[in-house]
């Protein structure tokens, strides 16, 4: 809500400036987000007689000027020519500002023309969003020629941007703010001028209303305005004010409704008399599949939820919502039919919701209006209207319903005590409801507040201590640490999460926080047809929640090799969805590996593989405890058949490992070798062997060998390693691949695998001797198993 | 033999091993010298032996002659090898030097997510406070949401709009939740009070990104409940938090704020860290909007079934995205859900 601060003088006339008084009522609950000067810009324009408007030379879309705002005539070009000799303009002489224009304003030759400033429209002048031709000045707005616009029209003026939390519509009004301004302040709070003439007709003579819908419109009320000139504008000090508040000028009738509610939050309609079917209003529930045309210009096909305003032929506006077509007011209208109700927040909500239509009526009236507020708002628009297009208010106001009764809520002043830890009495209680203008009554021990209609958030006691709270200040609050009693902490899984991070982290990689949301791509790319779908998404690619981590890893990956030759190694450890009981959330960790593997200039320049992912995992699980794990079948999809495996932890598949095929890689913008692994982190938690113990060294020294052997290229490694683990026996400590050879000398599709073996006795030192027989054994078990040959010791 | 024949052989052999010392021009020539000369089968050891044949008188004269020769030839092996041993080190150290202004052979360091450092700080600070990590799912259902944070269907801050909703058969009540606070209802309902916790987590909008703006962020939620929990409580509470994240000297301003779930309810700022609270760029008045938090709102106690009249308490739900962006000074949110190499990469160390 955007507050002119002369407005809100008109009715809390404070002498704070903007920047105080901003500061004072945010720290009691009116928050001032910023504070807007929209003439700040504004300088030295002046109202100016034009005297003679002449074709420019040169251009046929230029005219010439010459102007006088009584200091002597000058030549002033337009490019528009709405505006006649006679007329008064706004002209920005040289040397004066307009908000627009970032310098002053200097002589300018135009196509030959020396130009002096230039003539104003609305929008260059911040009265209005309107830049079809000059702003031309009228009687009414009070200015002679010489006038400076900024001070004969008061646009020295702040604005008060202010967030309007839900449970707070009151503060939707210029007034609202107002009451809140003098009970912080302690200034008056004015009431606005409501004197009118009445004449002429009975208003409910002219208008009966009949309500037949009072649960979704509990009070109905009109007046009847006729004689009315809704050609013109509103003065110029209106336009203003509606444009600093937000909302675009239209004409006199138009503007006094909605300068009414920005006043005082109670939305007016008008409704022009003389296109309704009278003589009366109806207010009903719509039937199902009733329709209206709506001010819009859209057809509204409507439920029986739905609240109408009908004439007697039927329905003229979507009640609280948006006014029909056929009613509105326009600049043929003489006789006006203001409405001002008071509709159900609940009744407004659905219908604005439903239909998608979001107007400033329905925005004050789904938080709620001021039940009590009708007959003056409608006074207040009626008093307005024929200020600013003349015309005779009918006498009194049609009307059905009531305003709802009031409510008294109680407040105890020791369970404000209790919860705001410091003392309040009852004394302290009614002074903060007597600055809020709230009668109430009661004792030491409790006292009742009646709410008033516009204050829809007091419904209990709290609502009322926080009243207390607020107006006396939070700065009385102390400061104190309460105590759990307990220590704090964090649970197992949220522990074990953190330690895969900090893992992986040690072994290089970075971590990435990334979408949790998967394209139908994503998906598809490892044949996933097992997804939570977002039954709302912002963008289309964001239509599924992910299943796994890759394919954002791989999205990051691509995003950073566009960026640059530069290599990647991230992982993420985040939830993964699937659908279950009725939904599964899982914790998933994955990374991604590509570019070059080389850590600096020493190093041999590779690209990343399977293996370092491999070794990564490695690394990963022995650092978490998992030790019985092992890899599976190869992958399909798009991983590399002979570069890729499953992953079991324990004797269940927790996650994958493996290289991207190259055409799959290349469909997502990824150049090189591509190596990714995923695992299940519930999985590796349950897996996790926590106990730890220190093991003494040994005390006898080892015997170590270096066994090579030439063996059959598609015997795998692991085989042969297993193979000498089961043949060497309790001697053997440890068996270590250090070397792989292809080429000559060996015989082509042949490679040799050198082993380093530990061997020892706890008991003794063994000899060479002692290890002949494994060495033999082993020779043994690997020429039969695999027809392998000792190359070499 | 006699014991002057000895005498001379002893005379000769210390004649002849130290030439045969000072000839030596390498360590492996000096281990072959000092072998020859003053081994087993040497002729000084031979010499030696004969001893025994000796009177006593001339072994004991004899023997001390034989063992000064001894001695000076190993003061003279040792002299020679220090010698030879100085050399050897010269000439690999001419040969061996490395230009140290090449780049040195790191380990590659890797890097926690700015975010996973905040929560662990925040964790750190809570938890020394007493508050446990509770957690909740990240799909959740309308009644922990919304209805039992005391925000019913007709609320205004409610629409489909803010909202991202799944398509679940037949569960029409599952969202992404919108807020960590629906972990203070999940906890409250699985134990009675006292209840001290904080629950980071992420958290989902309908929002289009933008700089301040991500439709997936992360909160961290705290809840209180207690007896004779106070406002002050929160505010003591906060202020901690607040010193231990952003230094000693800053200060928190409570300023009245709404949330359906709290009340009163408060906007929490601290101090600015650039300015220290004067006004600058960063900050406008001295003051940066930190987190949103109050006092439990009865209402959300009763859908608890816990009993408001004996038990209060204060919650507070705060942006670890927003702390990490004000800490680290990052420009756009979206920057922390790039996976840019070049952004996380700087974050190895911080802690």
């Amino acid at each position: 809500m955007k507050v002119v601060l002369s407005w809100l003088r008109e009715f809390a006339p404070t002498d704070l400036d903007a920047e105080d008084l901003a500061e004072l009522i945010t720290r009691r609950g009116v928050k001032v987000e910023e504070i807007l000067r929209p003439w700040a810009g504004l300088k030295g324009v002046v109202a100016a007689r034009v005297l003679e408007v002449a074709d420019h030379p040169a251009s046929d879309r230029l005219c010439v000027a010459r102007v006088d705002d009584g200091s002597g005539a000058q030549v002033v070009c337009a490019g528009v020519r709405n505006f006649a000799a006679g007329d008064l303009v706004p002209w920005a002489k040289p040397g004066s500002r307009v908000p627009v224009l970032a310098d002053p304003l200097a002589p300018r030759e135009l196509r030959g023309v020396m130009s002096n400033g230039m003539l104003c429209s609305p929008r260059e002048l911040n009265i209005a969003d309107t830049h079809e031709g000059i702003l031309i000045l009228r009687e009414g707005d009070g200015l002679i020629a010489g006038d400076d616009l900024k001070e004969t029209l008061d646009l020295d003026d702040a604005v008060l941007d202010i967030e309007v939390e839900p449970n707070r519509p009151d503060f939707l009004s210029v007034f609202g703010v107002a009451r809140e301004v003098a009970a912080a302040t302690a200034v008056p709070l004015m009431e606005p001028d409501l004197s009118i003439d009445e004449s002429g007709e009975t208003a409910a003579d002219v208008a009966p209303i009949r309500l037949e819908a009072p649960d979704a419109c509990p009070d109905y009320l009109a007046r009847i305005i006729r004689g009315v000139d809704a050609t013109r504008a509103s003065p110029l000090r209106v336009q203003a004010r509606l444009s600093a508040a937000g909302m675009r000028p239209v004409s006199n009738v138009v503007d006094a409704t909605n300068y009414t509610m920005l006043e005082l939050g109670q939305p007016l309609h008008g409704f022009d008399l003389n296109r309704l079917s009278g003589p009366g209003i109806v207010v009903r529930h719509a039937t199902d599949a009733e329709r209206l045309v709506t001010l819009d210009d859209q057809e509204r096909t409507l439920t029986s939820e739905d609240l109408l305003i009908c004439d007697l032929a039927g329905p003229v506006a979507l009640g609280g919502v948006m006014g029909g077509a056929a009613s509105e007011v326009s600049a043929a209208t003489t006789s006006i039919l203001l409405e001002s109700a008071y509709f159900t927040r609940a009744g407004v909500l659905h219908t604005a919701r439903r239909l998608d239509l979001h107007s400033e009526a329905a925005h004050r009236f789904e938080r709620g209006t001021d039940p009590e507020g009708l007959a003056r708002a409608a006074t207040r628009g009626a008093k307005l209207i024929t200020a600013w297009a003349g015309g005779e208010v009918m006498r009194g106001h049609a009307r059905a319903g009531e305003a709802p009764a009031r409510r008294w809520v109680a407040m105890r002043p020791a369970r404000a005590a209790k919860i705001l830890d410091y003392e309040v009495t009852a004394d302290d209680a009614a002074a903060v409801f007597d600055a809020l203008r709230m009668t109430h009554r009661g004792d030491d021990a409790r006292i009742e507040v009646e709410v008033p209609g516009y204050r829809v958030d007091i419904d209990r006691e709290v609502d009322l201590i926080e009243e207390v709270a607020r107006m006396q200040g939070y700065d009385r609050i102390g400061s104190s640490i309460p105590s759990s009693g307990r220590a704090g902490g964090v649970p197992a899984a949220y522990a074990f999460r953190l330690r895969v991070r900090e893992a992986l982290v040690r072994s290089g990689l970075s971590e990435a926080r990334l979408s949790s949301f998967a394209s139908v791509r994503d998906l598809a790319l490892f044949g996933d047809t097992d997804a939570i779908e977002i039954a709302n998404p912002l963008q289309a690619d964001e239509g599924f929640l992910r299943t796994g981590l890759i394919p954002g890893l791989l999205h990051a990956a691509a995003r950073n090799q566009s960026r640059g030759p530069q290599a990647v190694s991230l992982f993420e450890a985040g939830t993964v969805f699937r659908p279950g009981t009725p939904v599964q959330e899982r914790t998933a960790v994955a990374f991604v590996l590509a570019g070059s593997a080389a850590r600096d200039w020493s190093s041999k320049d590779r690209p990343f593989d399977v293996l370092d992912a491999k070794g990564l995992l490695e690394a990963l699980l022995a650092e978490l405890g998992v030790r019985a794990w092992s890899l599976g079948d190869a992958l399909e999809g798009p991983f590399h058949p002979g570069r890729s495996a499953t992953v079991s932890v324990g004797d269940r598949e927790a996650g994958v490992l493996g290289e991207l095929l190259p055409r799959a890689a290349a469909n997502l913008d990824l150049e090189g070798r591509i190596a990714v692994a995923e695992l299940d982190v519930d999985a590796l938690m349950e897996a996790s062997e926590e106990v730890f113990a220190f093991l003494e060294g040994p005390r006898f020294p080892p015997i170590h060998r270096d066994l090579a052997f030439v063996i059959p290229e598609d015997v795998p490694a692991g085989s042969v390693q297993a193979a000498i683990e089961s043949s060497a026996g309790a001697l053997l400590e440890t068996s270590r691949l250090f070397d792989v050879f292809r080429g000559e000398p060996l015989a082509p599709g042949t490679k040799s695998l050198a082993f380093g073996l530990d061997l020892r006795a706890e008991d003794r030192t063994l000899t060479r001797e002692d290890s002949e027989p494994v060495v033999e054994g082993i020779v043994a078990r690997l020429r039969e198993n695999f027809g392998a040959e000792l190359r070499a010791e | 033999m006699e014991a002057s024949q000895l005498l001379r052989t002893f005379e000769t052999e210390l004649a002849r091993g130290r030439e045969r010392i000072a000839a030596a021009n390498s360590l492996e020539e000096l281990d072959a010298a000092r072998v020859e000369v003053l081994g087993r089968r040497s002729a000084l050891s031979g010499a030696q032996k004969e001893l025994g044949g000796l009177s006593e008188d001339d072994r004991r004269s004899v023997g001390k002659t034989a063992n000064e020769v001894r001695a000076e030839l190993n003061e003279a092996l040792a002299a020679r090898r220090e010698m030879l041993e100085g050399q050897a080190e010269a000439a690999l150290l001419g040969s061996d030097g490395v230009d140290l202004t090449l780049p040195g052979r790191r380990p590659r360091i890797g890097s926690l997510h700015p975010l996973t450092i905040v929560e662990r700080q925040l964790v750190t600070v809570f938890s020394s406070l007493g508050f446990r990590v509770a957690e909740g799912p990240e799909i959740e259902d309308d009644w922990h949401n919304f209805q039992a944070l005391n925000i019913p269907p007709e609320h205004p801050a409610r629409s489909m709009k803010d909202s991202l909703y799944v398509n679940v058969p037949d569960h029409p009540e599952l969202l992404l939740r919108t807020e960590t606070s629906a972990v203070q209802i999940r906890t409250m309902q699985s134990q009675p009070p006292p209840v001290y916790i904080v629950a980071p987590g992420r958290v989902f909008r309908r929002e289009t990104p933008d700089a301040t703006h991500a439709p997936a962020f992360h909160q961290l939620e705290g809840l209180a409940v207690d007896e004779g929990i106070t406002f002050a409580d929160l505010k003591g509470t906060l202020e901690e938090a607040i010193k231990a994240l952003f230094g000693e000297r800053r200060r928190a301003r409570l300023d009245p704020a709404y949330f359906p779930f709290v009340e009163p309810g408060c906007q929490v700022s601290v101090s600015c860290f650039r300015c220290d609270g004067v006004g600058c760029r960063v900050c406008g008045n001295g003051w940066i909007e930190l987190l949103g938090a109050g006092m439990v709102h009865p209402q959300v106690l009763e859908n608890c079934a816990y009993d408001p009249e004996r038990y209060t308490g204060f919650a507070f739900g705060m942006g670890i995205d927003r702390v990490a962006l004000l800490e680290y000074a990052i420009p756009d949110i979206r920057m922390l859900f790039d996976g840019d190499v070049r952004f996380l990469e700087q974050f190895a160390g911080v802690a």
